[in-house]
């Protein structure tokens, strides 16, 4: 197995609260400190944020980060199904 | 005094970024053959750019951060944010292991003498043989201006081509420069992991 690939799935809800309240990408990306692209690839999936940026994005929204990101462990699914 | 210096310095550099085509106009107008006193002003000057070219190379190698500035502008490296980082750092590890994949293919290179011998005489083959082989002489491959090759190995009966693929000059020159990137590479990554801040 690669060690850079995660073994978790992991999905967010930026996009959903970026747009709840009105901000665009490039503002959100101004408030944490990263360029709006980054933004955009962790909306997308693209890219896994570090710790750090991941407590900004969720201390922003003033949310968990469990509520911002989802964790979607395929084994867990398995075994609840 | 300070000041005073980096405006020279400054202005040293911009001359020898732009200062270029008057080395192409001093060749392209014979200026340095003619004895016209423009033709003097010319040649002056192509030559004060001889001079002052190897500021840009000194500068790089002592400032850090122009050296990074123009290496990000040439390579297009961004490291604004964790992303961009992570971004150039793959693709920096990438580059590393091409280049020191190409340079031990071109070190080999200058290690291989291949010979196209044709000997009528032979009892093995009718036509001749093709032969490769690695050799290595302290004389020949750490000697920066190399030594030819025909006065220490004097061609077999019936040669038609043979020699090195590389000149064995390069050898020092291909097994510094892969020994430099992986001390520097070991070097920087040595001191990320222990979380030193560089």
């Amino acid at each position: 197995m690669n060690p850079k690939q995660p073994r978790l799935k992991v999905s967010n809800r930026l996009r959903v609260l970026r747009a709840e309240e009105g901000l665009t990408q490039e503002q959100l990306a101004a408030e944490v400190g990263v360029t709006r692209v980054t933004i955009n690839c962790v909306e997308r999936g693209e890219y896994l944020p570090s710790l750090e940026l991941g407590l900004l994005l969720a201390r922003r929204f003033g949310r968990t980060v469990e509520e911002v990101f989802i964790v979607e462990d395929p084994r867990h699914e398995k075994n609840s199904a | 005094m300070k000041k005073i210096a980096l405006k020279l310095h400054a202005v040293v550099l911009a001359f020898a970024a732009w200062g270029w085509p008057l080395l192409l106009l001093d060749f392209a107008s014979g200026a340095y053959k003619s004895p016209e006193p423009w033709a003097n002003w010319i040649n002056s000057a192509a030559f004060l750019w001889v001079l002052s070219a190897p500021v840009w190379p000194i500068t790089l190698v002592l400032d850090r951060s122009r050296r990074e500035r123009a290496m990000s502008r040439l390579v297009g490296a961004r490291d604004d944010d964790e992303r961009e980082r992570a971004v150039t750092g793959d693709a920096a590890r990438s580059a590393l292991l091409l280049s020191l994949a190409l340079q031990s293919v071109l070190l080999v290179m200058s290690l291989t003498s291949v010979r196209l011998v044709w000997d009528p005489d032979s009892k093995e083959t009718k036509k001749g043989t093709l032969s490769a082989g690695l050799s290595f002489s302290t004389e020949r491959h750490l000697n920066p201006f190399g030594s030819p090759l025909d006065d220490k190995d004097p061609a077999p009966r019936g040669v038609s081509a043979g020699g090195y693929l590389l000149s064995p000059a390069c050898f020092p020159v291909l097994a510094l420069l892969i020994l430099l990137q992986l001390a520097a590479f070991r070097g920087y990554a040595g001191r990320r992991y222990e979380g030193v801040e560089a």
